[in-house]
């Protein structure tokens, strides 16, 4: 075991991101061991610790497991809506990873909702717990699956026109049908975060408005809280037009919101 | 010698010794570069707290190829430490190496990334950077090293950026689960990209179209290996009616107990050959069961249930019940009931 541990750190030793990933682990191992001792510093150095593995993701490493992490060191510096927002650019990639949804859900307990409407609050998850979740490739490669069986069934009815095999087809491709239509749910809601990535209020008390700028009135009296999630749906200048969880839409500035620059973004230029 | 002269002949320039820019009147931080160049500089984000890091990339593109006999030369990486103007505003981390993060052979561009980490919240800027280079077009050649800004050309020269105030962090007790503290030993994954892209079409394609393909040249090759399969299959339903009917006219002569438990023998191996009746000996219940599910209607289900139900009664019960119905001609009647039913619906 030793031996397979060490082959496996070595190898990560010559990936070109291992120096950044291992500034990131000793900043994040130095937070835990002042945790008992002196817990703000040691969100500082969690913080520090998301700080780089948010650098990983931007040099184009993208894995579940790196945003695990990196929503792990923003939750332990008490930084809710990075946390949420690594969480949830995992769940992106594995929606059926069950590590990430707990922690999700252990970040969105720390958000102070409202207690007076739902704004702003995610639809409650309604999967039945005895269902496991499977993967988009796994749904894909069952849809597949079954797809050969039906086609199988119906050859071997055409060969010996016994009726045992129309019915085999028949389920097969009920099994086809609900195989791939829960792979196209999932892709569907996939390429909606794509097209409407997420944002994540980073203040507590802002109030979304009917315009992009101060002189509009909120749209809904009810302030967010830091934490709370939505959808960009387009920008103007500082401002964002975002759909929060719950289905309200308005306007709130840039800097009140947290969100995930893609790996390529080109950024700000001066003459722009 | 030989090889030397067909060298001279193709490749004169590989003869001449490589041009050095002079040091006469070489700044301090000339960058190496040798030809003419633009500078621009980008930031993201552009709005951080401070002491929080952003990315700065600068990009040094060729704009022209210097004449021979001097060759195009990239720059090393310009050190923003050595430039006073970002000292005193960020903290700057900076590869060690001189060569260049991102390299665009076709555009002759070259990329480098600094991360810097403003000082305070009066940082209102990334200064523009300056950057010094060699080209050799002028006369004397010790005027050719020119200094540019980055985004010279542009409205402005500098990047603005927005500094927040250090977030203060709460010195509450720090309470989490035991593993959040614990980072995995494993790294693999830094180098195993997660494929969560959808599907390309090529894929779908052939997921859509390989098995039916599949089946199909199947059943090809299934056809022209037993020809007669089909043929067979076919025969085998028209030739249980035939083999039945023959058999219940076979039945004249015996007496009536017996014509019943043959009529049932005869009547039930019409209907596993006809109708894939699994039992050997069937319940008439089953009998029923079997042809409904099949698709025969209700009634003339009960009504070869009943016929079982005759034969039973014909074979265990009193001998009086044993003369009143000719149990062959029954099963003639439905046998040909049955048949019609069944072409009729495959017909349709």
């Amino acid at each position: 075991m030793t031996l397979i541990l060490g082959a496996a750190l070595q190898e990560a030793d010559a990936s070109p991101h291992a120096p950044l990933y291992a500034q990131a682990r000793a900043e994040f191992e130095h937070g835990a061991r002042l945790r008992d001792t002196d817990p703000a510093l040691a969100r500082q150095h969690f913080h520090r610790a998301g700080e780089y593995f948010d650098r990983l993701r931007q040099q184009g490493v993208h894995h579940p497991t790196l945003e695990l992490q990196r929503g792990n060191a923003y939750f332990l510096a008490g930084d809710v809506p990075r946390a949420i927002l690594a969480y949830r650019a995992g769940l992106w990639l594995a929606p059926h990873d069950a590590a990430l949804r707990a922690r999700l859900a252990d970040a969105r307990g720390q958000v102070a909702w409202s207690t007076t409407d739902k704004l702003g609050q995610p639809p409650e998850d309604n999967w039945p717990p005895w269902l496991p979740r499977v993967a988009p490739e796994v749904l894909l490669g069952l849809a597949g699956f079954f797809y050969s069986l039906f086609c199988v069934s119906i050859t071997r009815w055409g060969m010996t026109r016994w009726s045992g095999w129309l019915e085999s087809g028949a389920v097969t491709l009920l099994l086809t049908i609900a195989a791939t239509g829960g792979w196209l749910a999932q892709e569907w809601q996939r390429g909606r975060e794509k097209q409407y990535p997420v944002v994540v209020i980073a203040e507590d008390g802002i109030l979304l408005r009917k315009g992009n700028g101060m002189a509009y009135a909120p749209r809904y009296d009810t302030p967010l809280a830091r934490g709370v999630e939505g959808h960009l749906l387009r920008q103007r200048g500082d401002w964002l037009h975002i759909e929060l969880a719950s289905g309200q839409t308005g306007w709130v500035l840039r800097q009140w919101v947290v969100d995930d620059p893609p790996s390529t973004a080109p950024g700000a230029n001066a003459s722009g | 010698m030989f090889l030397a002269v067909i060298l001279l002949i193709l490749d004169p320039s590989s003869f001449i010794l490589a041009q050095e820019p002079p040091i006469l009147g070489q700044p301090r931080d000339y960058s190496g570069a040798v030809g003419s160049f633009h500078v621009t500089m980008r930031a993201t984000p552009t709005e951080v707290a401070v002491e929080q890091p952003l990315r700065l990339t600068v990009r040094v593109q060729a704009t022209r190829v210097p004449p021979s006999p001097w060759t195009l030369r990239p720059p090393r990486r310009p050190r923003l430490q050595e430039q006073p103007w970002f000292n005193e505003r960020f903290h700057i981390e900076e590869s060690r190496t001189d060569q260049p993060d991102r390299e665009f052979p076709s555009e002759l561009a070259w990329e480098f990334d600094y991360w810097l980490r403003p000082r305070d919240t009066e940082v209102a800027q990334i200064p523009p950077l300056r950057f010094v280079y060699f080209n050799p077009a002028f006369v004397p050649e010790w005027k050719g090293y020119m200094t540019t800004v980055a985004n010279d050309g542009a409205e402005r020269h500098s990047i603005p950026i927005y500094v927040r105030a250090k977030p203060a962090f709460s010195a509450a007790p720090l309470e989490a689960a035991p593993d959040l503290f614990v980072l995995p030993a494993d790294t693999r994954f830094l180098d195993r990209p997660y494929s969560a892209e959808f599907p390309s079409l090529v894929v779908l394609g052939l997921l859509v179209v390989a098995p039916p393909l599949a089946c199909a040249a199947w059943y090809v090759w299934w056809r022209r290996r037993y020809p007669d399969a089909a043929r067979l299959a076919r025969l085998r339903r028209g030739r249980a009616a035939r083999t039945a009917l023959k058999g219940l006219r076979g039945l004249a002569q015996l007496d009536a107990v017996e014509r019943g438990t043959r009529s049932a023998s005869i009547m039930t191996t019409y209907l596993r050959h006809r109708l894939d009746l699994p039992a050997v000996e069937p319940a008439p219940a089953e009998v029923a069961a079997h042809l409904e599910h099949t698709g025969v209607t209700t009634e003339l289900a009960d009504k070869t249930a009943a016929f079982f139900r005759r034969c039973d009664a014909v074979r265990f019960g009193p001998p009086d019940l044993a003369n009143r119905d000719d149990l062959a001609d029954v099963a003639t009647q439905l046998i040909h009931a049955l048949e019609m039913e069944l072409w009729s619906r495959q017909a349709a």
